[in-house]
């Protein structure tokens, strides 16, 4: 898929919500294998793990067994092998297991100098099996080879243009092979080309929604479109290609299947439900990632221990369907 | 014969998190059970009966050898009125017998007191684990705790062996304050002594103990393997208590149920092959309880918290059987409206073993009086 | 440097950091003893001029404080965490003291946001009047649920909350009748909380207070000799206009900055250890309408204060705190804050989770077998390491000191160096002994850097595992 000229955006509706507290508890992150099973990484902050679970919403256990090879995870990928590559910011490495759980190998090594990482948070590959790391603790942005072999790095610590901050999550657009950093001490976002190369940045300043408070995760879809999860705000915020503004996400769940099955059991639950308003228990609460997969965005809810899944509905438009790319405002007048 | 003991010991064992009973026996020829319980229900096939109606789990295989050698006494439907389903409620209400109110004063900790009113031996009371339980404290009451038994007491975390005996003798000198320091200090002073003959008297339990019993490796087994060092030595030891965590099964039940029964029932039974071994058979009873029962029906991947558990008796002088009655079946009785009604007190339950196998009035340390039960070989009343 | 003019001296200031705070590092210190005296007691009881300790950075990393408020153990780990970074230490140890004598619990609700914003009320007001104070704790509810003023209602008074607000959190046992009591229950009914959702499936919410006004009981009431339609606040008005209440919280100020009184249930029968000094402060007390912070001014500026060092068993967080200070861990939110919660379990003490409504019992009451055990073994195991940031502090310090290679004076440094810690003579003594034994330090070569550094480290061991490192 490339990027189309341009999209008409239909909406992007609520679709789901999965999982709940003692299963997808403290959901940090998220990826999906190749039988579409979902590896949700529970970061519990004093034990971790990942939990298995799948479109049922049934609970398919827990990897590694007791979580032991993991402190504190930040992100987890998965590579067209199922190779699970999860970041570790106490541990300062790469870890990689098979989808049961066993570990595969590990990398990475504390320091400040070229090859090593400090804190280690956001984590994507680049088309060529590459790695990208946020080293955030070096303000940098390292690339590795997936076997853990140093290639190079960019970045440095300010709030200049180019520097970063504590950065946090990273993405790249396959339609260019740019680099999309949140950079979470600078609460914008900033935009390299492959070789680490300042493009632009950009900041979220609306007067309905305000600014961006400690973006964490960040990904980027088919159609360059960036969505950024703006934690201290408890939301996700939607960026088109350029960097504008298209809209926000609060929260939207519903009860999953086995909140549900559990609740039908449970009747002080039930009566507490039925005391209390309803409304602010389907918003988000400190998400650190957001995850696209096809026209479906998921979002791991934090602090609500839950996944909800919005779809994405767009249609692609080519040049002779909408007038040329401007800034420019103009009133209208058919 | 290598204990100098004669006194009868109890052994507590805690389940913590709330044992499902309902499935650690089975009443499978109510449908109620199989109809509530598509999830975590055991399959006919797999569980053991041992009665018309009842049934182990398939895990608690040891269990029931020695419950066919009638040393087990199943204490069906134990509780207590308005059952608590917090565990840190419903377990300090084990620990102190005040269902109404929270009260600082463990039910063990008056069991000590009565045997050594004048803490004249820190082992009367000993538990494995970390920090003391509740039901062994008490102001004044000492009792002490163990962590590693291999590797207890103060400085234990210093590796070099002759730093740390070096360090200890020290220890000794600095907290023998002198004369006229205080109330404070001299407390201070006598408690940190105390500590380190305590330590000195458990570093002997290790050194004679031998046996052909070869014990699983995983904590209750160890704890018991613990349990038996510390009795053969003969240091006094009336009560000793540890805990077995895990059983709060909301979700992953099956499983995870499976692997704790099998490891509870096989440490107890190879803890007794232990005594057995060592001609101590007769000198300790095992009480095993759990704060409370499971809810009845499930939620889809286990069980929520309940009430009506149930409790056992262990031992050679065991008269094994079925105690109370096991708790209704029919909805119309569950306690509100979810959860298994208790049939007896656990009090009544303590104040069995404090009457008729410690020998002592449990009165005012359980409170009143309750329902007893005769669960003794009468031969062996004391 | 020249303007390095000692104002104060260092043990007055460790001594004061002690108790209005969760001590301090050798060079903390220092750096206050170029403040008078009355000058750091007055940016001690002036906490907003300072910084509060930053969350952004520790919610990062401790995940679930930026998203919910299910995880206790967190929470007290970022407890600890402000207890040991914090440049408002007096208001960190206000909110420990309120929780001590305004005890309220995790057990019996279970519920944690309410128990974290509890504290965090106690820490936002733990200065202020304390007419504020006792509105706001009225108001909270932690408290409401723990002594069931949601149960108290118009038309059948729950009498829990009115009892207690009397003989706990104000005037204590003898100066009021049972009527009053009574009265005081009826003031408050209608004072409750919304309903939260409970912890399954979604994680916690919050509850807020308000006020059912078609459940208050609006009639006339007598308390104290007066009468009237009282509601909760004018209660509270009258309580903390008594003398009794005045005398009754300066005591407990008093047992926990100053010396260890008897347990509270002797305090109607038994006389307070320093009358002249609950005098003082009920002075302060009653001249500036119960404000707070003139009576710590008081207290804090007193000669017995000054003169108080060292004879208050300290209690486990305040040991634990002080342990992470000499050890320089955690200046950044490294992994296992989480963990100290459950090491203050062990000393006896679970935060936000007192035993009951009349708190911990404090003083020598702290000290068991097992309990002491775990105080000497977890300092052991933190600071018996070479490697960490305060001990290689401390290993430098002497070593570059040439003075301190002299065994008695070694000794004498290294107690300045963990804190300037008092200790008694025959403790000193025995030390001394110990330390002219092996002679003087010496770092010429590498193997009498080696064996200088173990007697650093052996010195270390045992002044933390002394009985004067249990007291404050």
């Amino acid at each position: 898929m490339s990027k189309p000229y341009a999209l008409l955006r239909a909406g992007f509706p609520f679709y789901a919500t999965l999982g709940m507290r003692r299963v997808t508890t403290m959901p940090m992150d998220l990826a999906i294998g190749k039988d579409q099973t979902i590896y949700v990484l529970n970061r519990m902050d004093e034990i971790s793990e990942i939990r298995k679970i799948n479109w049922k919403d049934e609970d398919l256990g827990t990897i590694p067994e007791g979580g032991k090879n993991l402190e504190w995870p930040v992100q987890i990928l998965i590579d067209e092998l199922d190779h699970i590559y999860i970041s570790d910011e106490a541990k300062n490495k790469i870890i990689i297991l098979d989808t049961s759980g066993k570990e595969l190998d590990s990398w990475g090594e504390f320091g400040s100098t070229n090859g090593k990482i400090n804190r280690p948070s956001g984590i994507c590959f680049d088309k060529d099996n590459n790695i990208y790391i946020v080293d955030t603790y070096n303000h940098r942005i390292s690339k590795f080879t997936k076997s853990g072999t140093f290639i190079n790095s960019f970045g440095e610590n300010g709030s200049q243009k180019g520097q970063l901050n504590y950065p946090w999550g990273i993405d790249i657009d396959h339609n260019t092979g740019d680099l999309l950093v949140s950079d979470w001490g600078n609460d914008r976002i900033q935009k390299f080309d492959y070789k680490g190369n300042f493009i632009n940045d950009f900041e979220l300043n609306n007067e309905l929604v305000g600014k961006l408070d400690g973006p964490a995760g960040i990904a980027v879809d088919s159609h360059s479109d960036i969505f950024v999860a703006d934690r201290g705000n408890h939301r996700i915020i939607q960026f088109n290609h350029k960097g504008n503004y298209v809209e926000r996400f609060i929260g939207d769940a519903v009860l999953s299947k086995i909140g549900r099955t559990y609740l039908m059991a449970n009747a002080r639950a039930l009566r507490a439900r039925e005391m209390t308003p309803l409304e602010e228990t389907k918003r988000f609460r400190g998400p650190t990632s957001v995850r696209i997969y096809g026209d479906l965005m998921y979002i791991p809810d934090l602090g609500s221990h839950r996944i909800q899944v919005y779809k994405k509905e767009a249609y692609e438009l080519d040049e002779t369907n909408i007038l040329p790319d401007t800034d420019i405002p103009f009133l209208y007048n058919v | 014969m290598t204990t100098k003991n004669k006194e009868p010991v109890l052994l507590i064992i805690q389940l913590s998190g709330g044992n499902d009973f309902m499935n650690t026996v089975i009443p499978f020829t109510s449908g109620v059970y199989f109809d509530n319980r598509p999830l975590v229900g055991i399959p006919e096939n797999k569980m053991i009966p041992f009665t018309e109606n009842l049934a182990f789990h398939p895990c608690a295989k040891s269990l029931k050898n020695l419950y066919e050698k009638g040393k087990v006494a199943i204490i069906q439907g134990i509780g207590y009125e308005n059952s608590s389903r917090s565990h840190f409620r419903a377990m300090d209400i084990w620990h102190t017998c005040e269902p109404n109110h929270v009260a600082t004063e463990g039910w063990l900790a008056k069991v000590i007191r009565e045997i050594d009113p004048n803490s004249s031996n820190p082992v009367t009371a000993v538990n494995f684990g970390r920090g003391l339980p509740r039901a062994l404290a008490a102001p004044g009451v000492i009792a002490t705790s163990v962590g590693d038994l291999d590797n207890y007491g103060l400085m234990s975390e210093i590796e070099k062996e002759e730093e740390k005996i070096e360090d200890l003798e020290m220890f000794k000198r600095m907290y023998t304050p002198a004369l006229g320091s205080g109330i404070v200090m001299d407390y201070l002073g006598e408690t940190g002594r105390t500590v380190l003959t305590g330590a000195d008297i458990l570093a002997e339990a290790p050194i004679n103990y031998s046996s052909t019993i070869e014990y699983s490796n995983n904590p209750i087994a160890k704890s018991l393997r613990d349990v038996a060092r510390v009795h053969f030595a003969g240091l006094g030891t009336r009560i000793f208590y540890t805990n077995h965590a895990g059983y709060d099964h909301h979700a992953q039940e099956v499983p995870n149920h499976a692997r704790l029964l099998t490891e509870l029932t096989d440490a107890i039974s190879d803890f007794m092959d232990d005594l057995d071994e060592h001609n101590a058979s007769e000198e300790i009873t095992i009480l095993v309880f759990t704060e409370f029962g499971r809810r009845v029906k499930d939620n889809g991947s286990g069980t929520d918290h309940g009430s009506g558990g149930g409790a056992f008796i262990i031992g050679e002088n065991v008269k094994g059987g079925l105690y109370s009655e096991y708790p209704s079946l029919n909805p119309s009785d569950w306690l509100y409206g979810e959860d298994l009604q208790h049939t007896i007190d656990f009090r009544g339950i303590y104040g069995t073993i404090l009457q008729q196998w410690m020998g002592i009035d449990p009165h005012d340390i359980i409170g009143g009086d309750f329902e007893q039960i005769s669960p003794f070989n009468k031969t062996l009343i004391r | 440097m020249v303007t390095n003019e000692i104002k104060t001296d260092s043990s007055l200031v460790a001594h004061l950091l002690r108790r209005a705070g969760f001590g301090s590092d050798y060079s903390q210190i220092q750096e206050f003893t170029k403040k008078k005296y009355e000058e750091i007691v007055e940016d001690f009881l002036n906490p907003e001029i300072f910084p509060e300790v930053e969350d952004k950075l520790i919610s990062r990393h401790y995940i679930s404080l930026g998203a919910n408020k299910d995880n206790q153990a967190t929470w007290n780990g970022r407890w600890f965490y402000r207890m040991i970074n914090t440049k408002r230490p007096l208001q960190e140890k206000m909110a420990l003291f309120w929780h001590h004598v305004l005890a309220t619990g995790w057990t019996k609700s279970e519920h944690t946001p309410t128990m974290v914003n509890h504290i965090e009320m106690l820490r936002k007001n733990g200065l202020k009047n304390f007419r504020t104070i006792l509105i706001e704790l009225s108001k909270d509810p932690a408290m409401i649920y723990w002594l069931d003023n949601n149960e108290n209602h118009s038309e059948s008074i729950n009498e829990n909350y009115g009892r207690e607000i009397l003989e706990l959190f104000s005037m204590g046992i003898g100066n009021y009748t049972e009527d009053d009591i009574k009265n005081a229950a009826r003031s408050f009914t209608g004072w409750t909380f919304t309903q939260p959702l409970p912890l399954y499936p979604y994680g916690h919410y919050e509850s807020k207070f308000i006020f059912k006004e078609n459940d208050h009981d609006y009639g006339v009431k007598k308390f104290l000799e007066k009468t009237g339609p009282f509601n909760g606040e004018e209660i509270i008005d009258i309580i903390s206009q008594q003398e009794a209440t005045a005398r009754f919280i300066c005591r407990h100020l008093y047992n926990f900055f100053v010396e260890d009184e008897p347990q509270v249930p002797a305090w109607s029968i038994t006389p307070p250890k320093n009358q002249f000094a609950i005098d003082q402060m009920v002075k302060s007390w009653l001249e500036s309408d119960a404000d707070l912070k003139s009576v710590m001014r008081t207290l804090l500026n007193s000669d017995w204060f000054k003169k108080s060092k060292m004879n208050r068993v300290k209690c486990p967080a305040e040991f634990i705190a002080a342990t992470l200070k000499i050890s320089g861990e955690y200046r950044s939110p490294d992994p296992g804050l989480v963990q100290l919660e459950s090491t203050c379990i062990a000393m006896g003490q679970k935060l936000m989770d007192p035993p009951s409504v009349e708190g911990w019992h404090t003083g020598k009451e702290w000290i068991d077998g097992g309990t002491l055990t775990e105080r000497v073994n977890y300092a052991i195991e933190i600071l018996n390491d070479p490697n960490k940031p305060g001990v290689k502090f401390i290993i430098n310090e002497i070593k570059n000191d040439k003075e301190s290679h002299n065994p008695k004076k070694f000794v004498n440094r290294m107690l300045e160096l963990v804190g300037f810690i008092e200790i008694s003579e025959n403790t000193k003594s025995l030390l001394i002994k110990l330390a002219e034994e092996d002679g003087k330090l010496s770092f010429r070569t590498k193997k009498d850097q080696e064996i200088s550094r173990n007697r650093i480290m052996r010195m270390l061991r045992l002044i933390i595992s002394s009985m004067e490192f249990q007291f404050s």
